[in-house]
């Protein structure tokens, strides 16, 4: 699979990431300023989360 | 025990609501903000999912051996989390297994489609019988593997019109009449033996299959399959053949998996929804002032504590 392929996928992974942290955030509070700042911060989480594991993965299959 | 600002009204009549269409519980409560929220992003990852999947994504469990195909049933349950297309899917498994859900030489009433397909021409001088030669054509659209010559037909496309009609005999048939080109040259032939596939089917297009005649002579001229668009209730949620989903992946490659995917988030991500509808939110209402730093361990704090009375002996 080409890396455009790849990262064509990966931008999938934005408007999913942006859901999950909205609804998830939505069900711990109701304070509608409180449910977007929580899903913000859960939405850059996430997002950094899966690009420091795509960072390692990219390092370990290097030249492979 | 949910904040008393909020009002769940009837958690069990909310909790059904969410779980049917996501919002529906929470726009019931009065909490329009949380509704909106669940019914854009839940409603909106599914439908995006299932639409984009050709509305193939869901595809509920074989009615008749439930447990036989295990990853079906597990992508099913995931998906059942949003209510009322999972149910309506269940509602299509039974219509399509139905014995009524069969090709048919007969229409309950007139349809008029354009349509693309292709005409055997060559190939009728070679058979006697047409009833043969139309079972034959069923027989090889729904088992792709063996021969049959539908790929050695020429390309036909045009306007396509299908009539209940009672025989001489009194039984029911369909006159069909087709009018446009063949191979590129404009045509207009009658059609006898009109035979349509099962109306209930998860693909977009329905399948006639119909011996061409010269409508003045009223000579044979060949046979006639044609593709007219099955509607959409009639293929939504439906059963796939191995054939069809075969073809679902060649469409779509990897990206049906994503598509699968967002369908799947959907459905656990309602559960939520739906515990929140019947509970209210799981820590609490949200607008409480943070909770004061307790001393660190050097005696620095970022806010004094409070001071205790009698602390010194």
């Amino acid at each position: 699979m080409s890396l455009l392929t790849a990262m064509n996928y990966m931008l999938y992974l934005f408007p999913l990431s942006a859901v999950v942290s909205l609804v998830y955030s939505a069900t711990r509070y109701e304070y509608p300023p409180k449910i977007l700042r929580n899903a913000v911060r859960l939405f850059v989480k996430i997002i950094v989360f899966m690009l420091a594991a795509l960072l390692i993965l990219a390092a370990l299959s290097w030249n492979l | 025990m949910p904040d008393p600002r909020i009002d769940l009204k009837d958690p069990r009549i909310a909790g059904v609501l969410a779980w049917l269409i996501p919002g529906a519980g929470h726009f019931y409560q009065g909490r329009h903000f949380k509704g909106a929220i669940y019914s854009s992003c839940i409603l909106g990852l599914f439908l995006t999912g299932w639409a984009m999947a050709d509305w193939s994504a869901v595809q509920p469990p074989d009615l008749r051996r439930t447990t036989a195909n295990k990853t079906l049933l597990l992508k099913y349950t995931a998906q059942l989390g949003v209510g009322l297309p999972s149910l309506y899917s269940l509602v299509q498994s039974k219509r399509f297994l139905s014995p009524s859900n069969a090709t048919t030489t007969q229409l309950d009433a007139p349809v008029e489609a354009e349509f693309e397909g292709v005409f055997l021409e060559h190939l009728f001088p070679a058979v006697g019988n047409v009833g043969d030669l139309l079972q034959r054509l069923r027989y090889g659209h729904e088992h792709p593997d063996e021969d049959w010559p539908l790929d050695r037909g020429r390309p036909a496309q045009g306007h396509l019109t299908l009539k209940p009609v009672q025989t001489d005999l009194g039984t029911a048939a369909i006159e069909t009449q087709f009018t446009g080109t063949i191979a590129g040259e404009p045509r207009e032939l009658k059609l006898d033996y009109a035979t349509l596939e099962e109306p209930i089917r998860a693909s977009p297009h329905r399948r006639v299959f119909a011996l061409a005649r010269e409508p003045a002579s009223g000579q044979p001229r060949g046979i006639l399959v044609a593709s007219i668009p099955r509607p959409f209730l009639n293929r939504v949620g439906v059963p796939m053949s191995p054939r069809e989903e075969n073809q679902l992946h060649a469409r779509h490659g990897n990206f049906l998996e994503i598509w699968m995917v967002f369908t799947w988030v959907a459905g656990l991500l309602n559960m939520l929804a739906v515990w929140d509808a019947c509970q209210g939110p799981a820590y609490a209402y949200g607008d409480e002032p943070p909770e004061e730093e307790a001393p660190s361990a050097d005696g620095g704090s970022s806010t004094p504590a409070p001071a205790a009375s009698g602390a010194v002996l």
